[in-house]
């Protein structure tokens, strides 16, 4: 596992200092008979007017834009059918179209 | 996470380091990545990782997630930030994420590095497209550490 030097993962070797809280779940890999569809999520970045979208595929980021919101649904409209993008209204990612006004309460 | 560091039983500086996670989809976003200290160092390496990590489990890496910035020499006071954009992963083979984010350094005079990690609270998903955070406190076991190596 350790391919590369010691000093650059220590977080691997190390001893705990935390009692972490919570449960312990499941840790498997993704099983989903679904053919993938790829697809294009939008979201804002922190502290700044700035729209950031990945277009996501199978094994890899296909592409990435950052701008207006406006700017990005297009991008993500252009890149895949399947686009999800934040809603501050919902406080969580929805369905393109799902964000417009008067969808959430 | 700030701390003191030393050699010997003596106080050589103090550390401030600084990682900011944004979720996505399955890309997780770290910027700034930032190291500051009171003492000029050497050798500043920065690293990103990716871990298969639910709340309260050591986890495992994610493979070819890892990355390296080489900030090189660091004067006192100064910070610096991992370039241009920090550092980035995308997955959605894994249910659990947690990034994770080491910081090494050395310092003239004395043998050996000294280190500290952090480790993301957990991000979950249902659907390979979208994860989410979880609570702040559901974070991996060893969520931090730090420490010195000869």
């Amino acid at each position: 596992m350790n391919e590369f030097p010691p000093r650059y993962r220590d977080y691997l070797s190390s001893p705990g200092d935390l009692d972490p809280q919570g449960s312990v779940h499941r840790e498997d890999h993704v099983h989903d008979d679904r053919p993938f569809e790829d697809s294009v999520v939008i979201g804002r970045l922190r502290g700044q007017d700035v729209w950031h979208a990945v277009w996501q595929g199978e094994r890899e980021a296909l592409g990435e834009f950052d701008g207006t919101r406006t700017e990005a649904i297009a991008w993500a409209r252009d890149k895949s059918p399947r686009c999800l993008i934040y809603s501050e209204a919902a406080g969580d990612v929805v369905p393109l179209g799902d964000d417009e006004p008067g969808k959430h309460g | 996470m700030s701390g003191n560091w030393g050699y010997g039983g003596s106080v050589l500086g103090r550390v401030d380091l600084y990682a900011s996670f944004q979720l996505t989809g399955a890309q997780t976003w770290s910027k700034p990545v930032q190291y500051k200290n009171t003492r000029s160092t050497t050798e500043v390496v920065f690293t990103g990782d990716l871990i298969n990590s639910a709340p309260g489990a050591t986890g495992n890496p994610v493979p070819g997630k890892w990355s390296i910035y080489n900030a090189g020499s660091v004067p006192g006071g100064l910070t610096r930030s991992w370039s241009p954009n920090g550092y980035k992963s995308y997955d959605n083979t894994m249910w659990d994420h947690s990034q994770v984010h080491q910081w090494s350094w050395k310092t003239s005079g004395y043998s050996g590095y000294w280190y500290a990690y952090i480790k993301s609270i957990c991000t979950r998903t249902s659907d390979k497209v979208t994860y989410r955070f979880y609570s702040v406190n559901q974070l991996p076991a060893n969520a931090y550490g730090a420490g010195w190596r000869s």
